[in-house]
């Protein structure tokens, strides 16, 4: 047996490794990608791990983490997966110990609420069956993960109405999936606003247009020129922050903006995995953004003008909550103000700060 | 269990596919570094912290390599430890890296020469050096170069360039290069590294523009050195053992192409980094290309593999560790890496400089455009100008170093001096006495100028001052040009040329035999390598085994009058004894048949025909090899019978060349006649004896 054991310990540690390296080197595109590897990994640490109590699965969970986040700090869906089966562990140990949920009912008091906390703060009592029913719970999280997306594209026609004109910006899985989910039922007019420098807009627009959505192509600085034509802004975004906040595709803000000015609605669509519990306090925050090679805003082979020249290519750009109309998470529609209740739903607040 | 089945489907992906492999160089088998590289190998380097092999196999990974061979060379030993310390060892790596230690190649021929030996490239493989900092996709280049072996078995090597005008910052003028290609295939047709200097005028082949309808000459290319070649590569490599260098083999490939058939591509990237650390200029180059980020994602923030410390990254891109402690009123202006550990003092300005682990930097200080490696500590007010501390440099109070300066490890200078432009400082001397101990030439005059704590010496390199020229280049912006790469390079690469623009076949591989020779001697090669040499010279360029006895003699006869030219003749004569003793072996090897012996005896011949007083030693020559037993009677006299018709196939044309090779042909029997007058005497007699 215990070479058996030692395999499988090892199996797990190169697993994480490679994860890590491929975070790294920024092989995985998408964070849905990145969200839904982290989970599969933390299903394979709880299962392959060798733990006796919640409070030492907890901290194995946390340990990993913690180096999976340092691999890539500006993909926060790997600490929300974190700190979302660090939840589940704590609810399950708690519906384990008492054999009641210790979630807290959105509908019950502030009171109950209050009363309620702070009753469980040993883990360590023995829980039969709890890396069964963890896995469960974390499993069904998974299933919850892949279905967001769907979810979102559900509720499309509740948004998009016929001949409307909606402009999007960037290329986001979820926002295609939505127009074009909309696209069934309804005729309307896309702009996308193409996003330089990655241009990842063109790649939008080509897969609208090629699924029959009247779609234009804009540049970046015509956003205010078109913006009072628009009757709503949709865009995807990479995380949501705690405060309602936005870390989106760089050009962002500058929309947002603009749709402020004209009083056209914003729209976010998001997986609930992209709600952070993160606040942004500074610009150079570490690990907000991501800044890649100059690249693709001055070619290297410009020659002599690069050594006299400072160039900044960031990925991300932080919209403030005041700007975001609604967000369309996999649950609903909600308000920028209300995001920070949905964060007490998912995350413990002893795990904000791993 | 699933991680079973999935390995077992990774080793079946493994037995499907080829494993892609690369070679890597970890010694530059150049002195570019000199007084930095004598006690830590180029690859070993820090560049942003971080050592420059690791971004080389960094690359490589990135590339999907799964299998690398490091060639380790001079310091074969802390290369090997550096990796055997790393991430690379581990077993997550996602790639296998061998260090393979050769320790007496002195050029990368060697080192590939030796490779092949060992037999372990079995596939395409990346050729690189261990000082490459790149972000190509090694992927689409591979595949091309994979579709067009694929159609064309000949196309053995693709060469990877970087497309950056002239005039580019990281343009290194000791490596401008100048390519012509063959715009329908892509083939290099001509690959020429300019020396610096005399860069004015190119001289290219005619038959560059002559034999190729639609050339392209290029000079907007920065060679990084990444060659994909094909495993005959390291095979011709062990055949020709004059290809020193990959310039060397190109250009024994692209002459040779006609013969040999293979050529080499090109791909040139334009969206991506490359460039090869080759010297200090580059080093600052890639520096700062590293902190403005072009290298993404190999950049310092990017904690990519090997890297285990997180380092921030915040606008006007400083980086800095979580443990660096900075003063309040410090200020970093741009471009400023801080590595772990590190603290600055109040009042410091540090801009465009990379600051190593550990470093010490007091109150007041200024530091430009330089690189500290770590642990290095620079007490107060010091002023320190575009250039390069080794590790464990001090630097006491009030120092000033002007721009290119480099001072080894463990220098140690002041309190209040100023260094003087380009100066280049070792801790100690030991060059020139050995292991001399540093206290005893501790108070001499070196002090005065490296103040009064000082523990420094100026380097001083006998050879050639190529270092020093480097570092004033470094200093000095790129404006100066006065560098040699490698002189014996540019020399070797004259004669090739004009060898080449000799344009029939023979002379090329003459003149090779001719150098093989003169080599020989100089270095006292052992017949046996030399007939190794010869016959891969022979398979080079595809001499038949009919014509090398011919070439051998006459190149043996050659070189020794070249060689003597000034003697007596007699002496010459002499000496030829001694030549033809030691070539002895040699001659053995070759001359060994009829044919042969005629071959010879007709090189014997040729070599009379080029002067009258060759014409004088063609009997003594022809009786001294009859006396060696290296010809027989039978052979002679058939050749002397030979008429000059049958060498000469033409024999419609009757022109005066003609007219006077018979002229000259009966000169030769004439004078050879006594020798045969003796010859059939002495068989007579001989034969009368059998009889008897």
């Amino acid at each position: 047996m215990p070479p058996d054991v030692e395999k499988r310990d090892q199996d797990l540690n190169e697993r994480i490794v490679s994860f890590i390296d491929d975070l790294k080197q920024g092989t995985i595109r998408g964070s849905f990608n990145v969200a839904f590897k982290t989970v599969n990994l933390m299903v394979r640490i709880i299962s392959q791990t060798k733990w006796n109590s919640a409070k030492e699965l907890m901290e194995i969970v946390k340990k990993e983490g913690q180096k999976l986040m340092s691999a890539q700090p500006s993909e926060s869906s790997i600490g929300n997966m974190v700190r979302r089966v660090l939840k589940i562990i704590r609810e399950e140990y708690a519906s384990g110990l008492k054999g009641k949920s210790e979630e807290g009912d959105p509908q019950e008091s502030l009171h109950k609420l209050l009363t309620a906390e702070g009753q469980i703060d040993d883990y360590t009592r023995y829980v039969c069956d709890l890396k069964a029913t963890v896995i469960e719970a974390v499993t069904e999280m998974k299933t919850e993960l892949e279905t967001s997306i769907d979810n979102i594209a559900t509720q499309s026609l509740e948004h998009i109405h016929s001949n409307e004109v909606i402009m999007t910006a960037g290329k986001s899985k979820t926002v295609e999936l939505f127009l074009k989910d909309a696209a069934r039922k309804r005729k309307f007019q896309v702009i996308v606003v193409e996003c330089a420098p990655f241009y990842h807009g063109q790649e939008l627009a080509v897969s609208l247009a090629k699924s029959g959505v009247e779609t234009t192509v804009i540049n970046d600085s015509a956003v205010f020129a078109i913006m009072s034509r628009v009757n709503k802004v949709l865009i995807g975004t990479h995380t949501v922050m705690a405060n309602g906040g936005l870390k989106a595709i760089n050009g962002s803000h500058a929309i947002a903006l603009a749709a402020k000015h004209y009083s056209v609605p914003l729209i976010v669509c998001a997986s609930t995995f992209k709600l952070s519990p993160e606040f942004l306090h500074s610009e150079d925050q570490y690990a907000f953004n991501k800044f890649e090679s100059p690249e693709e805003v001055l070619k290297f082979s410009e020659g002599k003008i690069l050594s006299q020249v400072h160039i900044v290519n960031p990925v991300f750009d932080y919209v403030p909550p005041e700007l975001v109309t609604l967000y369309i998470f996999n649950i609903g529609g909600t308000a920028p103000s209300y995001v920070y209740r949905l964060l007490s739903e998912f995350y413990h607040p002893d795990d904000h700060i791993l | 269990m699933a991680p079973k089945s999935k390995s077992g489907a990774n080793n079946a992906d493994l037995k499907q596919e080829e494993i892609l492999q690369a070679v890597v160089f970890a010694d530059s088998f150049d002195t570019n570094f000199t007084p930095i590289s004598d006690d830590k190998p180029r690859a070993l380097f820090p560049v942003a912290n971080c050592a420059l092999l690791d971004y080389t196999l960094e690359f490589l990974c990135s590339g999907g390599v799964q299998e690398i061979f490091v060639v380790c060379c001079r310091h074969a030993n802390l290369v090997k430890e550096h990796l055997s310390n790393s991430r690379w060892n581990e077993k997550s790596s996602p790639c296998t890296v061998t260090p393979i230690v050769s320790d007496g190649c002195m050029s990368m021929g060697d080192a590939l020469r030796d490779i092949d030996s060992k037999n372990v490239i079995r596939s395409d493989f990346i050729l690189i050096y261990g000082d490459v900092v790149s972000n190509i996709k090694l992927q689409s280049v591979l595949e091309d170069h994979k579709q067009r072996h694929e159609k064309d078995k000949s196309s053995i090597m693709t060469m990877v360039f970087r497309q950056a005008p002239p005039g580019h910052r990281t343009r290194c003028l000791s490596d401008d290069i100048v390519v012509a290609v063959d715009n329908q295939t892509n083939n290099v047709i001509h690959y020429q590294r300019l020396s610096a200097g005399n860069s004015k005028r190119l001289e290219f082949p005619l038959d560059v523009i002559t034999e190729h309808k639609d050339v392209q000459i290029r000079y907007d290319l920065i060679d990084a050195n990444i060659s994909i070649c094909s495993p005959l590569v390291p095979k011709l490599f062990t055949d020709n053992f004059d290809y020193e260098t990959r310039d060397s083999f190109v250009k024994g490939i692209l002459i040779n192409e006609e013969i040999m058939g293979n050529t080499i591509q090109m791909h040139v990237v334009k969206d991506a980094y490359a460039a090869r650390i080759s010297n200090l200029q580059m080093y600052d180059a890639v520096s700062q290309d590293i902190l403005n980020r072009w290298t993404f994602p190999f950049v310092p923030d990017s904690c990519y593999r090997h890297n285990r410390d997180i380092i921030s990254y915040a606008r006007h891109n400083i980086y800095m560790s979580k443990t660096v402690t900075l003063a309040r009123d410090s200020k970093l202006v741009e471009n400023v890496l801080l590595g772990d550990g590190s603290t600055v003092g109040s009042k410091t300005v540090i801009s465009s400089s990379v600051i190593g682990k550990n470093c010490k930097i007091g109150k007041n200080v200024t530091i430009k455009g330089s690189y500290l490696w770590d642990g290095v500590t620079v007490e107060d007010n010091c002023t320190i100008e575009t250039s390069l501390l080794c590790d464990n440099a001090t630097l006491y109070e009030n120092v000033k170093l002007q721009s290119g300066c480099v001072l080894g490890s463990k220098v140690c200078i002041g309190p209040n001096v100023e260094i003087k432009q380009g100066s280049t400082v070792v801790a100690s001397l030991v060059d020139d006495f050995g292991d001399e101990d540093d206290d005893a030439t501790d108070g001499g005059a070196c002090d005065v100028m490296y103040g009064s704590k000082a523990k420094a010496f100026t380097y001083k390199d006998e050879d050639n001052d190529v270092d020093e020229i480097n570092q004033q280049i470094w200093g000095l912006s790129i404006e100066s040009d006065s560098d040699d790469d490698d002189d014996t390079d540019d020399d070797s690469d004259i004669s090739d040329d004009d060898a080449g623009s000799l344009s029939p076949d023979v002379p090329i591989y003459y003149t090779e035999m001719m150098d093989t020779m003169k080599r020989s001697r100089e270095e006292n090669i052992s017949s046996e390598n030399l007939i190794l040499e010869i016959n891969s010279l022979k398979h080079a360029y595809n001499i038949s085994g009919k014509e090398l006895p011919h070439l051998v003699v006459k190149v043996i006869l050659e070189h020794h009058f070249t060689e003597y030219a000034n003697l007596s003749s007699t002496d010459i004569f002499k000496e030829l004894k001694n030549t033809f003793t030691r070539y002895s072996t040699v001659l053995k090897n070759y001359v060994r048949n009829d044919e042969s012996q005629l071959q010879c005896l007709k090189a014997i011949e040729d070599f009379g025909y080029s002067s009258s007083e060759h014409m004088a030693f063609v009997m003594k020559i022809i009786h001294y090899l009859y006396d060696a037993d290296m010809l027989v009677e039978q052979s002679i006299f058939k050749w002397y019978k030979q008429t000059p018709e049958c060498k000469n196939t033409d024999e419609l044309i009757e022109d005066e060349d003609v007219v006077e090779m018979k002229n000259k042909h009966n000169e030769i029997r004439k004078q050879v006649a006594p020798f045969i007058k003796w010859l059939e005497e002495a068989d007579e007699e001989s034969s009368d004896e059998d009889d008897d």
